[in-house]
């Protein structure tokens, strides 16, 4: 099982889509985490492909900087939970051996420090639910 | 990052870090000279449950160039093909001491041999404690885990036969055992963890799983550079490039001229003082130390082994003698 997670900081360029595709096709990852993508809607298809995964769920950032990607291969179901522009929150199950399930949870910090808290109260909060979560920073 | 805020929330939320391989940050704002930074900023938590998932979960720095960030890549690996089955060295484990048997396995072997009267001897007597001790564990401990999966299932078909009613007299046993077998596995773990200020009776098996997981990552070898800048990462190349620097290390190098250090250090040990530091222990001078020294060796070797002062103080000499 491998995931990738990586703060890209901004896809518009090809080479940063190409570097992403490099890092995917070296290390097969079932689940991938993107933060900063730049994309300013939620629409994450075209990067599906060129990336070779199966689904995806995309955040747009809405302004400058930000906007989260999910994207998942298809050794996985993923179901997403919830989400905001800071985190995205799915559950993540082998196809292969049902039994193998864990909760994802890909995490963007807040960048202006005195809005920080907010993010770790976040997280707690995301965390209460029993299932047991990964989570990536930043 | 200088960030109590997150620290407290990770603790809450009773994540560990995973740690990383590769290099120490995350992040380089790739700036030139003073004002360069680098920190890591990207991290990979996980709960307990998610680790135990797992037979290891590793995190990888790998390096990129489009962005200021490292990309991480999670690996988690199941059971066989992350590492071959080696048989594990033998270490003593504290839990072993609750046992009743265990001082009738100590001493089987202590008294059906004699009183070991040179260092080989003292080692070979302590080789046939450490495996009868193993195959004993083996027998009588067995997998903690798999006894009690075994236990709670018991204890949970009896009790839902009797919902009605108190708790019967097996279910209490079963209560006990259960207990027994946590205290145990906290005992263990917490051995492993190696942290000394919270007490044993807790119950912070889950805690002390934690940190025995963390030490047992930071401590695994993965990777030996050689002398010839060379990297080794196979389990069997990594085995004979200790052997071979450890050797080399301990070997007395015949070319080595100590002269021209010892000319620079000036003399402290004079003929006389010589002398008295190479007598022999008496055995006064050994029960002496051994009051002071309670605590450790000697009531080490004591309660674990069973041994006698009076044999804990032949041991002295035997160490003496070589």
């Amino acid at each position: 099982m491998k995931l990738l997670c990586l703060n890209c900081q901004g896809l518009e360029q090809s080479e940063a889509v190409r570097e992403v595709r490099s890092l995917c096709e070296l290390n097969v990852p079932w689940v991938v985490f993107l933060s900063e993508t730049g994309f300013f809607s939620d629409r994450v298809d075209g990067l599906v492909r060129m990336l070779g995964m199966e689904g995806c769920f995309g955040m747009g950032s809405r302004g400058r900087g930000g906007g989260l990607a999910l994207l998942w291969s298809r050794e996985v179901i993923v179901k997403v939970g919830s989400y905001d522009k800071l985190h995205v929150d799915a559950t993540v199950r082998a196809v292969l051996s049902q039994s193998e399930e864990w909760r994802f949870m890909g995490f963007y910090g807040e960048s202006r420090r005195e809005l920080r808290h907010r993010s770790w109260d976040l997280f707690k909060l995301l965390s209460f639910p029993k299932r047991s979560p990964v989570d990536m920073r930043r | 990052m200088a960030d109590g805020g997150f620290r407290e929330a990770v603790e809450v939320c009773g994540f560990a870090d995973l740690g990383y391989i590769g290099l120490p940050y995350t992040w380089d704002n790739r700036q030139q000279g003073r004002s360069n930074v680098k920190v890591r900023l990207d991290r990979g938590l996980a709960n307990a449950k998610f680790l135990n998932l797992f037979q290891s979960v590793k995190v990888w720095h790998v390096q990129t160039t489009q962005s200021d960030h490292c990309c991480l890549v999670v690996e988690g690996l199941k059971g066989s093909n992350s590492r071959n089955h080696k048989r594990r060295a033998f270490q003593y484990e504290n839990m072993w001491r609750r046992d009743p048997s265990y001082r009738q396995v100590v001493n089987s072997v202590c008294y059906n041999s004699d009183r070991p009267s040179t260092l080989n001897q003292l080692s070979a007597q302590l080789g046939s404690i450490s495996s009868s001790l193993s195959s004993w564990e083996k027998n009588s401990f067995g997998s903690v885990k798999k006894e009690m999966s075994l236990l709670r299932s018991e204890l949970e078909s009896i009790r839902r036969s009797s919902l009605h009613s108190g708790p019967s007299r097996r279910e209490r046993f079963l209560m006990s055992k259960i207990s027994e077998l946590l205290s145990r596995e906290e005992i263990m773990m917490k051995q492993r963890s190696r942290i000394a200020w919270l007490q044993e009776g807790d119950r912070n098996t889950a805690f002390f799983h934690a940190k025995a997981r963390e030490r047992a990552q930071s401590n695994r070898i993965l990777a030996l550079k050689k002398e010839d800048g060379s990297i080794v990462t196979s389990q069997e190349a990594l085995e004979t490039e200790a052997m071979d620097f450890y050797s080399k290390l301990f070997t007395r190098q015949e070319d080595l001229d100590p002269g021209p250090i010892l000319n620079c250090v000036q003399e402290k040990v004079t003929g006389h003082m010589n002398e008295s530091l190479m007598k022999p222990f008496t055995a006064e001078e050994v029960r002496h130390e051994g009051e002071s020294l309670r605590n450790h060796a000697e009531t080490w070797f004591q309660r674990r082994l069973c041994l006698s002062s009076n044999e804990v103080c032949h041991i002295c000499f035997l160490f003496n003698q070589s």
